[in-house]
């Protein structure tokens, strides 16, 4: 399995608590980011695309509570957690062990 | 479906296709969907910003798709990190293909740039006059312009007219479907006593406008309804620009007094930055309304419904449709005047958008600019085909190198993403130029276009976004096919010879003749503006426009009528007796800058109607038909002894009213004229001549009619001003400031003197054709500019690849003439085909823009042979080099390379 790129590992991140839909996700990543990284619409459901190709997102249809009809919705599959998670993990002890980018993070 | 709408424009239809197919099913929707999420619905996702995104949204996705595709990025499979490589490798091998020829990527860069560039600074216009609301305007989509929209009783056409009544105005504010009314007008008063005084451009506006309009002042605050009355202590807010430019910025300029016009004003606030009120005239100071109405307008100002004088502007209620508001203020409007003369009982309340442009009667300047971004696009296609040529041509010379590449087994998508990198970068490259082009030209373009003073605040982020995408269209237009074409290379066929193929050459004899005849478009419609601009010039508006107009302003209010002062007939007398001066005349206005309204009467069962066309009065004496060149046709003029004290009131009137009075130009003499008549006032005022027409406008088809009252006549007040008409002796033009000077010194209670020649007034009507002709020729010029560098680049080429050729006809003896002949020929004929399509073209497009024409047929034929001449010279010119160079070849190096 090849390494995820940044957005897709925040795109899978924004989808692994609940199913969302595109205007949702696209203001979901603005949390999780702090409003760094805004995602057009367009690049958006390319990332999506690949990653169901993957198997790490599926599509699921609406009927959750409060769910629009029209809309589709996406989740992140238990893989798509997996991974996810492994590769923030990853970074975590990355950052855990790069005493000078803690430094930094730690000056604020 | 909630986003119908927006799914339904053909826009949409458009950019859909830019996905890959596969991409375009599975995901087009959705991406339209969030867009409109994140533009909060519907309702609200439409306009530049949500298109624009949407747009670039599109493009840059497609793009992103194809060179995955292209890169052969399974996605997915493969890392993104090798698609990257193959990218940058990509571009990096075009451009080191384009540095090796710099030649041909400095023509594709600047003929994009031109070409772009134009188009970039017109819409820069466009986006101003078009797509942005007047600044600091809060929710400007439900604020209105009203217009009365009727029959005009003189011209008898449906008009739609802003000029309105106080009483109209007052009856509208009770419309429920109007949350807030205001009135507004601009007025040019005189600012400051003696050599510190200064014209100023106020506007009058009700003490509801600012709220109306949700502006904020920027220091102080605007006036209330209270500071708005006749008779009231004066108040005034500042624009921000003159406040910056008179005071400095100054904020103790809070409180201070100021003295404009006849009023001394307290200032109380200043306006926000580049505020400048509904319109894009720069505002100097706002005046309550009802104050300096109270002060300026005299007269029965709140009253006569026959005294048009302001606009006004109305913010639409939440809770009432459009159309129920304009049914309820039609009705409102027709029952306030169902008992005035005049009025076209049909006509209704029109709410017009606050975007004048968007309007019913867009100014001609904004007709101008919508214009220019049609012939802006023309020259871009131009551009375009222009650019096909030299890829094109590039193709041809490369086509060893690509018959290389392919046989090696470099696929032909990969061949094709090499081919549109170039086209991609040159794109780019000419964009960034474009971009400065436009930011250098367009503030001059502004001041052609809007006047002087208008306010430039251009939305850079959507000038950005329209560069781009035009661009990106433009490679896609210039790029795409000739490198298709490049890459269905034959290896073995290239490899063989060098001679390029029929079927590309007779592509780039079309993209020839294209330029040709897009160019003779262009230069046909110069040519038309060229002749309005000629016919307008000749067109008679009744009076010598020779005359200079000498704007004087005293401080002792009334000048006119029985109280007129002894100042105003000293400063004539002085005026007249200047050694540099032919004849000088006192009126009330200058032609050509409106006339007044007052009620008329005659003995009989009805009154003279005062419409739109008049019968309006001009203040006039003994001096003043022959200072303005008009000439009596029946009757006399006005004399010396009608100005004195205790004459017999005498009236002279024009000709066309004249003839709607009374029938005729001589039933109208010795006529009894009643002005403001009234219980006590049944003075009969007689008609002692008939004068000539005089038009109010370039563009009226009838004269307005007029009537000539002396300066003495009771009923004259100086509603609008006094100024002296100067008719100036031969040659005498360098002494109009010694004659200023001298009317200065004439008496002390003069405010103010400044001399503007009449013909200026014109010059403003003329504008429009001015501007017209000017930008389109500009523009025509430009298009000749790249159509001829065109041509030439690919005469040049052809004379290269026939190199060969050449040399072998001028060994076997072919004379220079022959060789000539051989080259050009077969380009010239293909021009002259594109010319003879342009020149069809052009006459069934320029119906389009009879209306901006002036007393010119859209098939002009001296434009037309003009256009058509200019285009063959500058094709001559162009083919000139080449074919001289083609009689140079020599033989031996020409087999000797082969």
């Amino acid at each position: 399995m090849r390494d995820l790129t940044p957005v897709e590992l925040v795109v899978l991140a924004a989808l692994s608590d609940r199913a969302r839909y595109g205007y949702e996700l696209v203001q979901r990543i603005g949390e999780l980011t702090d409003g760094r990284v805004r995602m057009r619409p367009g690049n958006l459901y390319r990332v999506i695309q690949r990653l169901m190709e993957r198997g790490l997102v599926n599509e699921r249809s609406p009927g959750g509570r409060g769910e629009d009809e029209r809309r589709r919705y996406f989740r992140a599959t238990a893989a798509g957690c997996r991974v996810a998670a492994e590769e923030l993990a990853m970074y975590g002890r990355v950052l855990e062990r790069s005493r000078g980018l803690k430094e930094r993070l730690a000056d604020g | 479906m909630a986003d119908g709408g927006v799914r339904g424009s053909p826009v949409w239809r458009l950019l859909r296709l830019l996905f890959p197919a596969g991409y375009r099913e599975e995901w087009a929707d959705e991406v339209l969907r969030t867009h409109v999420d994140a533009a909060g619905g519907e309702r609200t996702a439409r306009g530049a910003a949500f298109w624009g995104g949407l747009a670039l949204d599109a493009m840059k996705t497609a793009v992103a798709l194809r060179l995955e595709a292209m890169a052969g990025v399974d996605s997915g499979r493969r890392s993104r990190r090798s698609m990257f490589d193959a990218m940058s490798y990509t571009m990096r091998m075009a451009l080191r293909g384009l540095v090796r020829t710099p030649g041909f990527s400095l023509s594709v860069v600047l003929t994009l740039a031109l070409g772009l560039g134009a188009n970039v600074t017109i819409f820069t216009a466009l986006d101003r006059l078009f797509l942005q609301a007047p600044a600091h305007v809060a929710a400007a989509e439900s604020v209105r312009r009203i217009a009365v929209y009727g029959i005009n009783p003189f011209s008898r056409q449906q008009t739609y007219n802003r000029a309105m009544t106080y009483p109209d105005y007052r009856d509208l504010q009770t419309v429920s479907g109007f949350a807030s009314v205001a009135g507004h007008t601009a007025r040019s008063l005189t600012l400051g006593q003696g050599l510190e005084s200064e014209r100023i451009n106020t506007e009058w506006a009700t003490a509801s406008y600012f709220p109306l309009l949700g502006v904020q002042p920027a220091l102080g605050r605007f006036y209330d309804t209270s500071e708005d009355g006749v008779g009231v202590e004066p108040v005034v807010v500042l624009s921000w620009s003159f406040w910056r430019r008179r005071y400095n910025g100054d904020p103790a300029i809070l409180g201070m007094a100021l003295t404009i016009g006849k009023g001394t004003y307290t200032v109380i606030g200043v306006a926000p930055r580049g505020f400048t009120g509904v319109d894009m005239a720069p505002v100097d100071a706002w005046l309550p309304l009802h104050t300096a109405g109270g002060l300026h307008q005299g007269g029965d100002w709140m009253e006569a419904r026959s005294w048009y004088w302001f606009a006004a502007i109305a913010r639409l209620s939440t809770s009432v449709a459009e159309a129920a508001s304009e049914a309820e203020a039609t009705a409102v409007y027709r029952n306030g005047r169902k008992d005035v003369g005049g009025t076209d009982p049909a006509a209704r309340i029109a709410t017009t958008p606050l975007i004048a442009a968007r309007g019913p009667q867009p100014s001609g300047e904004a007709r101008v600019t919508q214009l220019l971004g049609m012939v802006a696009l023309l020259v871009l296609l131009i551009a375009c085909a222009n650019v096909a040529n030299l890829f094109l041509a590039r193709g041809l010379q490369r086509r060893r190198a690509l018959a290389v590449q392919s046989a090696l087994g470099v696929g032909r998508a990969r061949l094709v993403g090499q081919l549109l990198s170039e086209a991609v970068l040159l794109a780019a490259a000419a964009g960034a130029l474009a971009f400065l082009i436009a930011a250098l030209i367009s503030p001059a373009l502004f001041r052609v276009l809007l006047g002087d003073n208008a306010v430039l605040a251009a939305g850079t982020g959507r000038v950005l976004s329209f560069t781009i995408v035009l661009a990106v269209l433009t490679v896609l237009m210039g790029g795409v096919g000739p490198a298709l074409q490049a890459a269905r290379v034959d290896p073995f066929e290239a490899l063989r010879t060098q001679r390029s193929s029929s079927r590309s050459s007779w592509l780039r004899g079309v993209l020839v003749a294209v330029q040709a005849a897009l160019s003779v478009v262009l230069l046909i419609g110069a040519g038309l503006f060229l002749r309005s601009l000629a016919q307008a010039h000749r067109i008679d508006l009744g009076v010598d426009l020779d005359a200079i107009v000498i704007g004087l302003e005293l401080n002792d209010g009334t000048i006119f009528g029985e109280n007129i002062v002894g100042t105003t007939y000293t400063v004539v007398e002085r005026t007249r007796a200047h050694p540099a001066v032919a004849s000088a005349t006192l009126t009330n206005l200058a032609p050509f800058s409106g006339a007044w309204g007052i009620t008329l009467d005659r003995p009989g069962p009805d009154s003279v109607a005062v419409g739109p066309r008049g019968p309006f009065y001009h203040a006039a004496d003994r001096d003043y038909f022959r200072t303005l060149g008009m000439s009596i046709t029946h009757g006399r003029a006005l004399n010396e002894a009608d100005e004195h004290a205790g004459a017999q009131p005498v009236v002279v009137v024009s000709r066309s009213m004249a003839r709607e009075v009374w029938g005729s130009e001589s039933a109208a003499l010795d006529q009894c004229l009643i002005v403001r008549p009234s219980a006590t006032n049944s003075t009969c005022t007689t008609v002692v001549g008939v004068v000539s027409d005089v038009r109010a406008q370039v563009t009226d088809a009838e004269p307005r009619m007029l009537y000539y009252l002396t300066t003495r006549h009771p009923n004259v007040t100086a509603d609008g001003g006094q100024v002296v008409m100067v008719r100036l002796r031969e040659g005498a033009e360098s002494q109009i400031r010694s004659l200023l000077q001298a009317i200065r010194e004439t008496a002390g209670n003069i405010r103010y003197v400044d001399a503007t020649p009449l013909r200026s007034s014109i010059d403003q009507q003329l504008r429009a054709w001015r501007l017209g002709a000017v930008l389109l020729t500009a523009f025509g010029l430009l298009a000749l500019a790249v159509a001829g560098s065109g041509l030439y680049s690919v005469l040049a080429f052809d004379v290269a690849q026939r190199r060969f050729e050449l040399g072998i006809r001028s060994a076997l003896g072919a004379s220079s003439r022959r060789l000539i002949r051989t080259v050009v020929t077969r380009t010239l004929l293909v021009i002259a085909v594109g010319m003879a399509v342009g020149v069809a073209s052009a006459a069934g497009l320029s119906r389009l823009i009879a209306s901006l024409l002036f007393n010119v047929e859209p098939v002009d034929p001296l434009a037309y042979i003009i256009a058509t001449l200019v285009l063959g010279a500058g094709a001559l010119l162009a083919a000139g080099v080449p074919a001289w160079r083609a009689t140079r070849v020599d033989p031996r190096t020409a087999m000797a390379v082969e």
